[in-house]
């Protein structure tokens, strides 16, 4: 066992290295190197969730938006459907509206010929009314006056035809 | 004869000398406190403080400081994976071969500190580098190998394990397979023997830890020392930085090959 002393080995002094390394390892892993990788593990985790939370927004957000587009691209359709219905309607509207029109005037039209041919026959049947009565008595003036035979063949003639 | 040899070694630069042994500065009772003893408690002490420190700066978003460790940290996670090549591995040894690497470091470095070695204590230099001992390197190389022989029983089994070293399952086998395979009376005594071999192996492996981070370390102080004797400015420089660089490396070698033994120990039984 000369190495041993040659070498200065002394079990005690061993003992009380390893005393001082069993402190260092205790030391460093209650103090340093346990909490120190539990807080990098934790923010790696959060790393994790931070970035697999901002993939997931950013998924909700093109959803959100083709969402929308379809919404709009939809209510345009509505928008267009109700346009044409109304101009139809309108059209419509309008069409009857000058239908009625039209039938209204040719109604007055309608009266107002028959007005006009009721006023007519009317007038023709007073002026047939006066015509004989100036006849009569135009036929009392001349056989009052007297008359030649060809004369009052004449005027009678003449007469009748006027009648006709 | 142990004398003469250590007299051989011994190295007279500015007054005091370098032994192989560390020198007794001062007795308590009847336990000699060695100059080695006394640097490794201040860099235990050190080491305290840093990991204090770590402790009360830490914070879920990382300051300078904290940045720097945990960049120490991931890149040893990362070198272990390169060897066990299992995350989970790594992190169940993860705490010892740190914790064996930083206190090599700190160790090997305190030693260099320049003029360090000038301060005196009844004529002993008060401080010589605490790896610069083989009691602590010893020390570490046996804890170092029997932790990794505690970690293969616990991931084998101690039945298994101990047919690493002692192989009765080969002799137990071989009456059941003979009439099958016949070659296996001659390969399995081989085994046996095999067995026998790996406890030498794990001797071996304590004594080559432990003197080669000894002999680099020690040889380094003694380097330097030889150096300022010759030329007191500048050129020492360069050997500093060199004995800097041997320190880091000194610390990362006897982690790593402790992490191997680590792995070889665990992985032994499983691929049987």
């Amino acid at each position: 066992m000369e190495i041993l002393k040659l070498f200065g080995i002394d079990w005690k002094l061993m003992l009380a290295q390893l005393v001082n390394f069993a402190v260092v390892i205790a030391v460093l892993w209650f103090f340093a190197l346990k909490p120190l990788t539990k807080m990098m593990r934790e923010r790696n985790k959060e790393i994790e969730k931070g970035l697999d939370d901002a993939r997931q927004a950013e998924a909700r957000l093109t959803e959100v938006e083709k969402l929308v587009n379809d919404k709009i691209k939809e209510t345009k359709f509505d928008a267009d459907i109700i346009l044409n219905e109304a101009r139809k309607e309108a059209e419509k509207a309008k069409s009857a509206a000058a239908e009625k029109t039209k039938k209204e005037i040719e109604a007055m039209i309608e009266k107002a010929k028959k007005q006009l041919a009721s006023e007519k026959r009317a007038m023709i049947s007073e002026v047939k009314g006066e015509v004989g009565e100036m006849i009569v008595r135009a036929l009392e003036k001349i056989l009052s006056r007297g008359l030649t035979k060809e004369m009052d063949k004449k005027y009678i003639d003449q007469t009748l035809k006027e009648l006709k | 004869m142990a004398e003469q040899a250590a007299n051989n070694i011994v190295e007279r630069t500015e007054g005091h000398e370098h032994t192989l042994f560390a020198q007794p500065v001062f007795n308590f009772s009847n336990f000699q406190v060695t100059n080695s003893l006394l640097t490794s408690w201040l860099a235990v002490f050190l080491i305290i403080i840093i990991a204090l420190a770590i402790k009360l700066k830490l914070k879920k978003v990382p300051g300078v400081f904290q940045s720097m460790i945990e960049k120490i940290v991931v890149g040893a996670f990362d070198i272990m994976d390169l060897v066990t090549n299992d995350r989970k591995k790594s992190e169940r040894v993860f705490p010892l071969v740190f914790s064996i690497f930083i206190f090599i470091l700190i160790n090997n470095w305190l030693g260099l500190i320049p003029g360090i070695g000038s301060i005196t204590y009844n004529g002993v230099a008060m401080f010589r580098g605490g790896t610069a001992d083989m009691n602590t390197t010893l020390a570490l190389g046996i804890f170092s190998v029997l932790a990794a022989n505690v970690f293969g029983v616990i991931v084998a089994g101690a039945w298994n394990y101990f047919n690493k070293f002692i192989n009765l399952k080969a002799l137990i086998e071989i009456p059941k397979k003979i009439i099958k395979e016949p070659v296996i009376v001659l390969v399995n005594p081989i085994n046996f023997f095999v067995g026998l071999i790996e406890i030498i192996s794990e001797i071996a492996k304590v004594a080559s830890l432990s003197f080669r981070l000894f002999g680099n370390v020690f040889a380094g102080e003694v380097l330097l020392a030889s150096i300022a004797a010759m030329a007191a400015y500048l050129v020492p420089l360069p050997f500093m930085f060199l004995e800097l660089i041997i320190g880091v490396i000194q610390a990362l070698i006897f982690a790593i090959l402790s992490l191997v033994y680590f792995t070889i120990a665990s992985l032994e039984h499983e691929s049987h």
